[in-house]
């Protein structure tokens, strides 16, 4: 779900890049310290970056002949923490831009916004909450993945309606026109990173993994 | 070979490999500036074909250029779709909920050439610039030694990981894997716990290494001796200043 290097105007890139500062520098200070206490959790959390990164080279057979990938975003916000998340999502979203030229450099900002703070908050809130309320941790495992997904494509369906308002219905209209072609893809695609997040959750308990077991 | 295996290759062995980052992060920045804030859409194609002509310049073999941008222009082809409609019947055929707009057209034009302009210039620079040098640059710019071994183990660990990756992934579908929708999600979501548990040990045996020899962090290779900057780039980027000036 990245937007296109370029595609956004340059007012709107810039204005996505300020709105994620403060969430990506409160990611960025809480890695610093890490790793400035521990210069190993450099390795670490290098390590869970990479992973990120070539989980979105899984390609996935999709609707219309197109193909998704996972996101990692809910199993990263469940293992590390939605604010780790923001600090080294736009880490992985540089390298993808770079590696994979996929996203872009002049987006970053925009797509950092959706894919590593509303994303992975959205995930592990929903995690959370419906821990709290007693629902089952798998499920909630799976629902928070679901809605984190969900919640990344509707914010990149706001970006991209707020920087190309439709001539005729403006930005509501452009909203509906822009979700409408994701949905095609990401509807299923969020059913896919729910099952895969659960897989991967319960395979991670069954090898005794301590992350695993760390979170719940 | 894997595009992110590619990529770094061509970044290490090209024939600008060894001019100074930040010759190549001023063209490149001052391209996309100029791509993104032109009031033609003809500065984004003088930009465009500027950039492939560097990317020619360079050594960079076609095939790689093809290979490196024939996924993001696909994508925009079918992102700017969107643009051209808009949600209105149309007087000739009132049960239609879309039509196409002349301005929408023109809109996703201009998108269009924007964006492609952007993504040589973000994928000229990938392929011409090792991502060490990015990183030095950083670090004279003020990013803190914590971060930049934080990025320099995202980089290492990608190569590392990729091969385990497709080690694991030969191994499931030597035990029939990924066949059908159901299999494919199910072995999907192994290959994820499987991946992120040998990353996370190898991450930890790597670790222990480290406190070993003293909690030495890991860094940027050593600095090579890079060329001066040229006259030649520099006065690209006045031609391209001078176009912008012109289309405004």
């Amino acid at each position: 779900m990245h937007i296109a290097e370029g595609f956004l105007p340059v007012s709107h890139a810039v204005g996505w890049t300020v709105a994620a500062v403060p969430f990506v520098g409160y990611g960025l200070r809480r890695i610093s310290r890490l790793v400035s206490a521990q210069p190993g959790a450099a390795l670490r959390i290098g390590a869970g970056g990479a992973f990120s990164l070539l989980l979105t080279s899984l390609k996935l057979p999709s609707v219309g002949g197109s193909s998704s990938h996972p996101t990692g975003c809910a199993l990263g916000a469940y293992l590390c923490g939605p604010a780790v998340m923001a600090g080294l999502g736009p880490m992985v979203l540089m390298f993808q831009a770079l590696f994979l030229a996929h996203g872009g450099l002049t987006t970053l900002g925009a797509n950092a916004m959706a894919m590593s703070v509303v994303g992975p908050w959205c995930s592990w809130g929903t995690w959370q909450g419906l821990r709290r309320l007693g629902v089952p941790s798998a499920a909630a495992a799976g629902l928070g993945a679901v809605i984190g997904v969900l919640a990344t494509y509707a914010t990149t369906a706001g970006q991209l309606a707020l920087a190309f308002p439709d001539p005729q219905a403006g930005i509501g209209g452009a909203f509906v026109k822009f979700g409408t072609v994701f949905a095609w893809t990401q509807l299923p695609l969020s059913l896919v990173e729910g099952v895969t997040t659960v897989i991967a959750l319960k395979t991670l308990e069954a090898q005794d993994a301590p992350e695993a077991e760390a979170h719940g | 070979m894997h595009l992110p295996h590619m990529i770094d290759e061509q970044a290490r062995t090209n024939r600008w490999a060894r001019c100074h980052p930040a010759e190549k992060l001023t063209a490149s920045g001052v391209s996309v500036l100029l791509a993104l804030t032109a009031a033609s859409p003809w500065l984004p194609l003088a930009v465009a074909v500027a950039g492939l002509a560097g990317l020619s310049r360079a050594g960079v073999p076609g095939r790689v250029v093809r290979k490196a941008l024939g996924m993001p222009v696909g994508f925009l082809l079918a992102g700017v779709a969107p643009l051209v409609l808009t949600l209105s019947q149309p007087p000739a055929a009132p049960w239609l909920p879309v039509h196409i707009a002349p301005e929408g057209l023109r809109l996703a034009a201009a998108t269009l050439a924007r964006s492609c302009a952007v993504t040589i210039c973000t994928v000229g620079l990938a392929l011409t610039t090792p991502i060490d040098d990015l990183i030095w640059m950083a670090q004279r710019l003020g990013l803190p030694p914590s971060l930049s071994a934080t990025v320099m183990a995202v980089h290492r660990f990608l190569f590392q990981f990729t091969r385990t990756l497709a080690t694991l992934h030969a191994a499931q579908r030597a035990r029939l894997g990924f066949r059908g929708w159901r299999g494919t999600v199910r072995s999907l979501g192994l290959l994820t716990a499987n991946l992120f548990t040998q990353s996370s040990q190898l991450a930890l045996t790597l670790e222990r290494g480290l406190v070993a020899r003293g909690g030495i962090s890991i860094g940027p290779r050593p600095v090579e001796a890079w060329r001066p900057i040229r006259v030649g780039t520099m006065a690209l980027v006045g031609l391209l200043v001078g176009l912008w000036e012109q289309s405004r």
